[in-house]
Protein backbone atom coordinates (compact mmCIF):
# COMPACT_ATOMS: atom_id res chain seq x y z
CA UNK A 1 0.00 0.00 0.00
CA UNK A 2 2.72 2.45 0.83
CA UNK A 3 4.66 1.93 -2.24
CA UNK A 4 1.25 2.45 -4.42
CA UNK A 5 1.19 5.70 -2.50
CA UNK A 6 4.52 6.92 -2.89
CA UNK A 7 4.39 6.00 -7.36
CA UNK A 8 1.17 8.85 -6.96
CA UNK A 9 3.18 11.45 -4.68
CA UNK A 10 6.01 10.84 -7.56
CA UNK A 11 2.85 11.31 -10.51
CA UNK A 12 1.94 14.56 -8.53
CA UNK A 13 5.53 15.77 -8.51
CA UNK A 14 5.42 15.44 -12.44
CA UNK A 15 2.06 17.44 -12.27
CA UNK A 16 3.06 19.84 -10.29
CA UNK A 17 6.30 20.54 -12.10
CA UNK A 18 3.98 20.62 -15.60
CA UNK A 19 1.91 22.79 -13.66
CA UNK A 20 4.80 25.46 -12.28
CA UNK A 21 5.65 25.42 -16.38
CA UNK A 22 2.25 26.54 -17.50
CA UNK A 23 2.14 29.07 -14.88
CA UNK A 24 4.89 31.18 -16.16
CA UNK A 25 6.47 32.27 -13.27
CA UNK A 26 3.35 33.09 -11.51
CA UNK A 27 1.72 35.06 -14.02
CA UNK A 28 -1.42 32.21 -14.79
CA UNK A 29 -3.59 31.83 -11.91
CA UNK A 30 -5.00 28.58 -12.54
CA UNK A 31 -1.85 26.30 -13.44
CA UNK A 32 -0.62 27.74 -9.89
CA UNK A 33 -3.23 26.50 -8.35
CA UNK A 34 -2.88 22.65 -9.62
CA UNK A 35 0.50 23.55 -8.69
CA UNK A 36 -0.19 24.48 -5.20
CA UNK A 37 -2.72 21.19 -4.85
CA UNK A 38 -0.18 18.91 -6.66
CA UNK A 39 2.62 19.91 -4.57
CA UNK A 40 0.60 19.56 -1.32
CA UNK A 41 -0.63 15.97 -2.47
CA UNK A 42 3.14 15.04 -3.39
CA UNK A 43 4.92 15.93 0.24
CA UNK A 44 1.50 14.56 1.76
CA UNK A 45 1.42 11.48 0.24
CA UNK A 46 5.57 10.80 0.66
CA UNK A 47 5.17 11.54 4.27
CA UNK A 48 2.77 8.67 4.53
CA UNK A 49 4.78 6.60 2.48
CA UNK A 50 7.31 7.71 4.44
CA UNK A 51 6.20 6.40 7.71
CA UNK A 52 6.29 2.72 7.25
CA UNK A 53 8.83 2.61 4.26
CA UNK A 54 13.27 3.44 4.58
CA UNK A 55 13.60 6.73 3.88
CA UNK A 56 16.60 6.25 1.46
CA UNK A 57 14.51 3.95 -0.70
CA UNK A 58 10.97 5.95 -0.66
CA UNK A 59 13.24 9.16 -1.10
CA UNK A 60 14.87 7.31 -4.51
CA UNK A 61 11.60 6.40 -6.08
CA UNK A 62 9.61 9.08 -5.24
CA UNK A 63 12.96 11.98 -6.91
CA UNK A 64 13.35 8.67 -9.49
CA UNK A 65 9.79 8.55 -10.66
CA UNK A 66 9.40 12.82 -10.67
CA UNK A 67 12.79 12.98 -12.67
CA UNK A 68 11.89 10.55 -15.64
CA UNK A 69 7.97 11.33 -15.50
CA UNK A 70 9.90 15.29 -16.51
CA UNK A 71 11.95 13.87 -18.57
CA UNK A 72 9.41 12.05 -20.49
CA UNK A 73 6.58 14.70 -20.77
CA UNK A 74 9.02 17.25 -21.95
CA UNK A 75 10.16 15.45 -24.95
CA UNK A 76 6.64 13.76 -25.49
CA UNK A 77 5.00 17.23 -25.06
CA UNK A 78 7.08 20.10 -25.21
CA UNK A 79 9.52 19.32 -27.40
CA UNK A 80 12.24 18.69 -25.85
CA UNK A 81 16.07 17.39 -26.59
CA UNK A 82 16.25 13.58 -26.71
CA UNK A 83 20.10 14.08 -26.66
CA UNK A 84 21.77 11.03 -25.00
CA UNK A 85 24.09 13.18 -23.12
CA UNK A 86 21.21 14.98 -21.69
CA UNK A 87 19.81 11.24 -20.26
CA UNK A 88 23.05 10.58 -18.98
CA UNK A 89 23.93 13.48 -16.85
CA UNK A 90 20.51 13.46 -15.28
CA UNK A 91 20.87 10.07 -14.32
CA UNK A 92 23.84 10.93 -12.69
CA UNK A 93 22.35 13.79 -10.63
CA UNK A 94 19.61 11.61 -9.53
CA UNK A 95 22.29 8.73 -8.57
CA UNK A 96 24.13 11.52 -6.44
CA UNK A 97 20.58 12.68 -5.23
CA UNK A 98 19.96 9.25 -3.90
CA UNK A 99 23.21 8.54 -2.68
CA UNK A 100 23.59 11.52 -0.42
CA UNK A 101 20.17 10.29 0.84
CA UNK A 102 21.49 7.22 1.40
CA UNK A 103 24.75 8.02 3.22
CA UNK A 104 23.37 11.30 4.95
CA UNK B 1 15.56 40.86 -41.49
CA UNK B 2 18.91 38.80 -40.20
CA UNK B 3 19.36 41.34 -38.03
CA UNK B 4 15.95 41.33 -36.35
CA UNK B 5 16.79 37.45 -36.22
CA UNK B 6 20.14 37.81 -34.69
CA UNK B 7 18.75 40.15 -32.58
CA UNK B 8 15.71 37.51 -31.18
CA UNK B 9 18.32 34.77 -31.17
CA UNK B 10 20.48 37.09 -28.57
CA UNK B 11 17.92 38.34 -26.35
CA UNK B 12 17.00 33.98 -26.21
CA UNK B 13 20.14 33.15 -25.38
CA UNK B 14 20.35 36.17 -22.62
CA UNK B 15 16.45 34.84 -21.45
CA UNK B 16 18.35 31.09 -21.58
CA UNK B 17 21.22 32.20 -19.02
CA UNK B 18 18.65 34.48 -16.84
CA UNK B 19 16.59 30.92 -16.40
CA UNK B 20 19.67 29.08 -15.45
CA UNK B 21 20.46 32.15 -13.11
CA UNK B 22 16.63 31.88 -11.60
CA UNK B 23 17.15 27.72 -11.45
CA UNK B 24 20.39 28.27 -9.33
CA UNK B 25 18.55 30.68 -7.37
CA UNK B 26 15.26 28.22 -7.12
CA UNK B 27 18.00 25.60 -5.53
CA UNK B 28 20.04 27.81 -2.96
CA UNK B 29 16.50 29.08 -1.89
CA UNK B 30 15.37 25.28 -0.90
CA UNK B 31 18.14 25.07 0.70
CA UNK B 32 17.80 28.09 2.77
CA UNK B 33 13.67 26.68 3.33
CA UNK B 34 14.15 23.38 4.69
CA UNK B 35 16.73 25.06 7.63
CA UNK B 36 14.02 27.34 8.24
CA UNK B 37 11.39 24.69 8.43
CA UNK B 38 13.81 22.90 10.98
CA UNK B 39 14.24 25.53 12.95
CA UNK B 40 10.61 26.69 13.16
CA UNK B 41 9.75 23.67 15.11
CA UNK B 42 6.70 22.83 13.66
CA UNK B 43 5.71 26.34 12.99
CA UNK B 44 5.79 27.19 16.85
CA UNK B 45 8.08 29.77 16.01
CA UNK B 46 6.53 32.90 14.31
CA UNK B 47 8.96 35.10 12.80
CA UNK B 48 11.38 32.09 11.55
CA UNK B 49 7.90 30.22 10.54
CA UNK B 50 6.83 33.50 8.36
CA UNK B 51 10.54 33.49 6.82
CA UNK B 52 10.57 29.56 5.37
CA UNK B 53 7.22 30.30 4.23
CA UNK B 54 8.27 33.37 2.14
CA UNK B 55 11.30 31.49 1.16
CA UNK B 56 9.12 28.50 -0.11
CA UNK B 57 6.77 31.35 -2.71
CA UNK B 58 10.13 32.78 -3.73
CA UNK B 59 12.12 29.11 -4.30
CA UNK B 60 8.77 27.88 -6.13
CA UNK B 61 8.71 31.61 -8.44
CA UNK B 62 11.88 31.14 -9.28
CA UNK B 63 11.37 27.65 -10.04
CA UNK B 64 8.62 28.28 -12.59
CA UNK B 65 10.53 31.62 -14.00
CA UNK B 66 13.55 28.84 -15.55
CA UNK B 67 10.88 26.23 -16.89
CA UNK B 68 9.87 29.07 -19.13
CA UNK B 69 13.25 28.35 -21.05
CA UNK B 70 14.99 25.66 -19.44
CA UNK B 71 13.64 22.07 -20.69
CA UNK B 72 11.31 20.75 -17.20
CA UNK B 73 13.33 17.44 -17.48
CA UNK B 74 16.86 19.12 -16.84
CA UNK B 75 15.32 21.66 -15.06
CA UNK B 76 13.27 19.24 -11.92
CA UNK B 77 16.96 17.28 -12.04
CA UNK B 78 18.84 20.55 -11.41
CA UNK B 79 16.75 22.01 -8.60
CA UNK B 80 16.31 18.55 -6.75
CA UNK B 81 20.00 17.61 -6.56
CA UNK B 82 20.69 21.48 -5.72
CA UNK B 83 18.73 20.86 -2.83
CA UNK B 84 19.95 17.89 -1.74
CA UNK B 85 23.45 18.68 -2.34
CA UNK B 86 22.82 22.27 -0.78
CA UNK B 87 21.85 20.57 2.22
CA UNK B 88 24.35 17.74 2.63
CA UNK B 89 27.36 20.78 2.50
CA UNK B 90 25.32 22.38 5.12
CA UNK B 91 24.89 19.35 7.30
CA UNK B 92 28.34 18.59 6.69
CA UNK B 93 29.88 22.42 7.33
CA UNK B 94 27.34 23.58 10.13
CA UNK B 95 25.98 20.50 11.88
CA UNK B 96 29.05 18.28 12.13
CA UNK B 97 27.80 15.96 9.75
CA UNK B 98 30.69 13.28 8.66
CA UNK B 99 32.23 14.43 5.50
CA UNK B 100 32.84 10.87 4.22
CA UNK B 101 34.31 10.00 1.23
CA UNK B 102 31.05 8.83 -0.81
CA UNK B 103 29.49 11.83 0.27
CA UNK B 104 32.23 14.14 -1.65
CA UNK B 105 31.75 12.14 -4.64
CA UNK B 106 27.97 11.87 -4.82
CA UNK B 107 28.12 16.01 -4.42
CA UNK B 108 31.20 16.12 -7.32
CA UNK B 109 29.72 14.26 -9.25
CA UNK B 110 26.30 16.03 -8.56
CA UNK B 111 28.55 19.73 -9.49
CA UNK B 112 29.90 17.60 -12.31
CA UNK B 113 26.37 16.56 -14.49
CA UNK B 114 25.02 20.20 -13.63
CA UNK B 115 27.59 21.94 -15.15
CA UNK B 116 27.48 19.82 -18.13
CA UNK B 117 23.78 19.72 -18.18
CA UNK B 118 24.22 23.59 -18.42
CA UNK B 119 26.95 23.36 -20.78
CA UNK B 120 24.88 20.86 -23.38
CA UNK B 121 21.43 23.36 -22.94
CA UNK B 122 21.63 24.63 -26.40
CA UNK B 123 18.55 26.14 -27.65
CA UNK B 124 16.38 24.19 -30.41
CA UNK B 125 16.92 25.93 -33.75
CA UNK B 126 13.06 26.58 -34.63
CA UNK B 127 11.93 25.25 -38.03
CA UNK B 128 11.66 28.45 -39.61
CA UNK B 129 15.14 29.53 -39.11
CA UNK B 130 16.67 26.48 -40.54
CA UNK B 131 14.60 27.82 -44.20
CA UNK B 132 16.36 30.85 -43.79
Amino acid sequence: MAWIVLVFAGFAEVGGVISLKMAEGFKKIKPMFSAFLFGCASFYMLSIAMKTLPVGSAYAVWTGIGTAGSVLVGMAFFNENRDIKRIVLISCIVIAAVGLKITG
Amino acid sequence: MAGLLERHQAITRGGRKMAWLYLVLAGITEVVWVIGLKYSEGFTRPLISILTILMIIVNFWLFSKSLKTVPIGTAYAVFTGLGAAGTAVIGMIFMGESAGFLKVFFILLMIGAIIGLKLTDKEEEPQSDSSR
